[in-house]
């Protein structure tokens, strides 16, 4: 069983470990804004952080 | 947005493997993930090229590639051909990802290797086929079974330095067999390699006909690690809440166990109070069902008070929710665990005081064997009754990782202590009520027309403490105020007569101290405490324990060269002598309070002066 079958509606169809660690990086993100007084993100337009950006809009959208 | 494409022609069902690669310097394991890695072909030409130079200048294969270089991260590990910390490799073949993660073998690096071993579901266990099996691989795969890794791989390395010898292999997977029998239910898989020719890693070995087993990547391929027991239960332990704004109030974290859909039935750990599922909401929208591993924001149908930290569960299969259980703690700290000390302890997201109220034993890694102490090391691995100020809601550590794991966290530095999995919660914990009373501290005091405190005076041996305490307690007694003096040495003719001086010894001698003080204060006395009291922690311990405004700490400070050349009952020059262990200021340190209520030199204060500076703080605060 993998995502398309049980999420939906679901546009991407992401293999079974990438959607693990994706959730395993969005589960971070609010720790890090719980545990942390002033958390920053290091953004330099780079192969790296962009998708850790991309995380972030995905898990905060809306709140902040 | 689409993520298509992303898996590079990756097949959406192929699965990820986490393993743990357990061994020492010797035994080649650093070789053996390189050549998984090389034989795999995961390696990026740059790194190739790297390694290549590498070689030539650290290697110790000759003109061939040393593999070994592509896993020891760090310039200054590897001229000392030591890996320290957790170094986590990625590496897939068509078949299966797989995420590795080595730790260094050593015992003095037995925390990195339970960090390693908790997210790990096999354990590549690696013996040298010329020493076979060491006191060291007992211990690895002791605490990869602690750990809850319930399959193992016997690596037995090197066969080509004996020959490719039969009887080798067979002796050696005979003896582990053996061992790991102890250890419950793992199942075990021996395969005979040579990591740095590469028999029986990715290709079969011709020079070992008579092994007719998979190879190592074929094993790791095919081996299931999938939970066989039936459904699991749900787990949610709330993260955060995310209310934007006022219609909306969700609540995130990661689901770690079972699954969830629209319209169940959830449960309040602890509460007893129980919510339907109205939406799954993720970053596309809503889901129609999510399971263990996805991230998610729940909302409920009615109003629940539910924080950080809460265990939404399922009602049919609810979590144990006690405030005191048996767990075992790997210690992480180079201060040892001292039972009795108060640490913060970090279950999922929920943070709650604790202290370990009994070492049961400590085990002896190497031979299973149960041994009784007072104190937990670093790297030592113990069996603990846990107590928590609050009830928490928890899995055994065996049924649920995530929520039968724990950290101890030291409350002065921050440091992670230790790591804990919980075994069971204790029955004695549920039917251990506090019985409402309907006279309490507040009326008995009154009676007295006095506020009940605790008055504590800390400072090294012959500061002048008890002379101090005495002039106190005359002058509350002159006033025709009820109190009561608790002194060091007389506590330990009594209550405390089975307690030495070691660190242990001394906290329990405090929280003994300090229990009784609170008796006496809520029986609506002055107490006045007389206690060398070296540690910081327990002093805090009894403040928590008295309660806001009731504890005042006085420090008598008074320089060791000052309290030895006084040395009232000769114990200075006893210790000196070497007649006393444990000796404060001499060979057992003393921490200064930072922040007494009461700070008095006695240097030049006789001790009516200080006394009276004691009464006069007394009127301040309103106690008298």
């Amino acid at each position: 069983m993998h995502a398309a079958d049980t999420l939906a509606p679901r546009v991407r169809v992401l293999p079974e470990r990438f959607k693990r660690l994706e959730a395993e990086a969005i589960g971070i993100m609010p720790e890090a804004a719980v545990e942390f007084r002033n958390p920053v993100l290091i953004y330099s337009v780079s192969k790296d952080p962009s998708p850790l950006l991309h995380l972030a809009c995905e898990e905060c959208e809306g709140n902040f | 947005m689409s993520y298509r494409g992303i898996g590079g022609g990756a097949q959406p069902g192929k699965d990820l493997l986490r393993l743990l690669t357990c061994g020492s310097v010797d035994d080649g394991k650093s070789t053996l993930i390189g050549r998984l890695l090389f034989d795999c072909s995961s390696i990026p030409e740059d790194q190739l090229a790297a390694l290549q130079r590498e070689s030539r200048r650290f290697g110790t294969t000759g003109e061939d590639l040393d593999l070994s270089l592509l896993l020891d991260g760090l310039e200054d590990e590897r001229q000392q051909r030591i890996t320290i910390d957790v170094a986590h490799r990625f590496f897939a073949t068509p078949r299966r990802a797989f995420i590795v993660a080595d730790a260094p073998g050593h015992e003095q690096y037995t925390r990195n290797m339970a960090t390693g071993a908790s997210t790990s579901e096999l354990a590549m266990i690696l013996v040298d086929a010329r020493t076979g099996v060491l006191p060291q691989t007992k211990r690895h795969a002791f605490l990869c079974s602690l750990l809850g890794i319930r399959h193992m791989v016997l690596a037995v390395n090197k066969m080509d330095l004996v020959g490719f010898e039969r009887s080798a292999f067979d002796q050696i997977a005979g003896r582990f067999a053996a061992f790991a029998a102890e250890l419950g239910e793992i199942s075990v898989t021996a395969i005979p390699v040579s990591a740095r020719f590469g028999d029986n890693v990715t290709e079969i070995s011709v020079r070992m006909p008579w092994y007719d087993g998979p190879t190592l990547i074929d094993h790791l391929h095919s081996v299931d690690v999938s939970d066989r027991r039936v459904k699991r239960p749900f787990r949610f332990p709330v993260q955060w809440v995310n209310r934007p704004n006022g219609d909306f109030r969700g609540f995130a974290g990661t689901i770690v166990s079972g699954s969830v859909k629209p319209g169940d039935e959830l449960l309040l750990a602890g509460s007893g109070r129980t919510a339907r599922v109205k939406e799954i909401v993720i970053f596309e929208g809503c889901a129609t069902q999510a399971s263990k591993g996805d991230a998610v924001t729940l909302t409920v149908e009615a109003e629940l008070d539910i924080a950080r930290g809460d265990l939404l569960a399922d009602p049919n299969e609810p979590p144990e929710c006690v405030d005191q259980f048996a767990a075992h703690v790997v210690w992480m700290s180079e201060q040892p665990l001292v039972p009795g000390r108060s640490y913060w302890l970090k279950i999922g997201p929920r943070t709650v005081p604790a202290t370990v109220t009994a070492l049961k034993h400590r085990i002896d890694v190497e031979t299973l064997a149960h041994l009784a102490d007072r104190t937990l090391g670093l790297n030592e691995i113990g069996f603990c009754n846990v107590s928590t100020a609050v009830p928490v809601a928890f899995d055994p550590y065996a049924v649920c990782r995530d929520t039968g794991a724990f950290i101890l966290i030291d409350r002065f530095t921050n440091e992670t202590a230790g790591a804990g999995m919980i075994a069971f919660g204790l029955r004695r914990a549920s039917n251990l009520h506090w019985q409402a009373l309907t006279v309490g501290r507040d009326e008995r005091a009154a009676l007295k027309d006095q506020r009940p405190a605790v008055l504590w005076l800390t400072g090294l041996s012959g500061a002048g403490k008890s002379t101090i305490a005495d002039i106190v307690e005359k002058k509350l007694l002159a006033l025709g105020r009820h109190t009561m003096l608790l002194d060091g040495d007389n506590v330990r003719h009594g209550l405390n007569r089975d307690l030495g001086f070691t660190d242990a010894d001394r906290v329990e001698n405090i929280r003994r101290v300090g229990e009784v003080a609170k008796l006496m204060t809520e029986a609506g006395l002055i107490v006045i405490c007389s206690f060398i009291s070296p540690f910081r922690a327990e002093r805090r311990m009894v403040r928590e324990l008295a309660g806001p405004g009731a504890f005042l700490e006085i420090f008598v400070d008074t320089p060791l060269d000052e309290c030895m050349r006084r040395d009232p009952k000769g114990l200075y020059a006893k210790a000196k002598a070497g007649g006393i262990e444990h000796f404060t200021g001499l060979d057992s340190p003393y921490e200064a309070p930072e922040a007494p209520e009461i700070h008095m030199t006695t240097v030049g204060t006789a001790p009516e002066a200080a006394a009276e500076r004691i009464l006069e703080e007394l009127r301040t605060r309103g106690i008298i």
